[in-house]
């Protein structure tokens, strides 16, 4: 996960993604204990974003010039498929305005805070994943402020 | 240990100990589909469902 999250560092910092935050199961578990997933979500919001539709194509080709494998809809990252999400609602927005910053092995990122993870899980009809409100719910850590 | 101590144990751990625990299982999630153990598992699920389908009707 180390070489993944610098790689995207070095992506926001060379300009191809503005900002990022982890989603989905992984950034679930910086809250819950860790619930088995076998690919990483990375919301991104694309600088100099004009119209409506949306390319990937930057990160891809940034990416593969990096060392990043394409497969499927992911791009394998230090052996993690991650796939990326541009932000396409208010509610994913704020969830990356608010993120909660964090280090892994040393290497510093961005977690979505916890009320948007489920938040986002019921919007898009995935709220009985291992990172339900009710896992939450369970969990005295589920609180972004508690930052580890 | 009580299941929900342990995912309060788990739950309480650095992000960091949490990610290396996510990167052993999602090997052990690659090893278990390599291996087709999972596939296998569902036709034994389904040859054990299929009696009690019988006596349903």
């Amino acid at each position: 996960m180390k070489v993944t999250l610098e790689l995207m560092n070095q992506m926001q910092a060379d300009g191809v993604i503005e900002t990022y935050a982890i989603g989905g199961a992984v950034g679930a578990t910086f809250y819950l204990a860790p619930a088995a997933t076998v690919d990483v979500y990375v919301f991104v919001i694309l600088p100099g974003r004009t119209g409506l539709l949306l390319s990937l194509s930057p990160i891809y080709q940034y990416l593969k010039s990096h060392g990043g494998k394409e497969q499927d809809e992911y791009i394998v990252l230090g052996g993690w498929p991650v796939q990326f999400l541009p932000c396409s609602n208010e509610l994913e927005r704020e969830a990356l305005r608010d993120a909660v910053s964090t280090k892994v092995e040393g290497v510093p990122t961005w977690v979505m805070p916890a009320e948007h993870l489920v938040a986002i899980a019921l919007n898009t009809g995935r709220a009985k994943r291992p990172y339900s409100h009710s896992a939450f719910h369970r969990t005295a850590c589920g609180r972004p402020s508690k930052a580890r | 240990m009580s299941k929900p101590r342990l995912q309060a144990r788990l739950a309480a751990l650095r992000f960091t100990e949490k990610i290396k625990i996510l990167e052993k299982l999602r090997d052990r999630e690659h090893a278990i589909s390599a291996s087709g153990l999972r596939a296998l598992r569902g036709k034994v699920s389904a040859a054990r469902a299929k009696p009690s389908d019988v006596n349903e009707k």
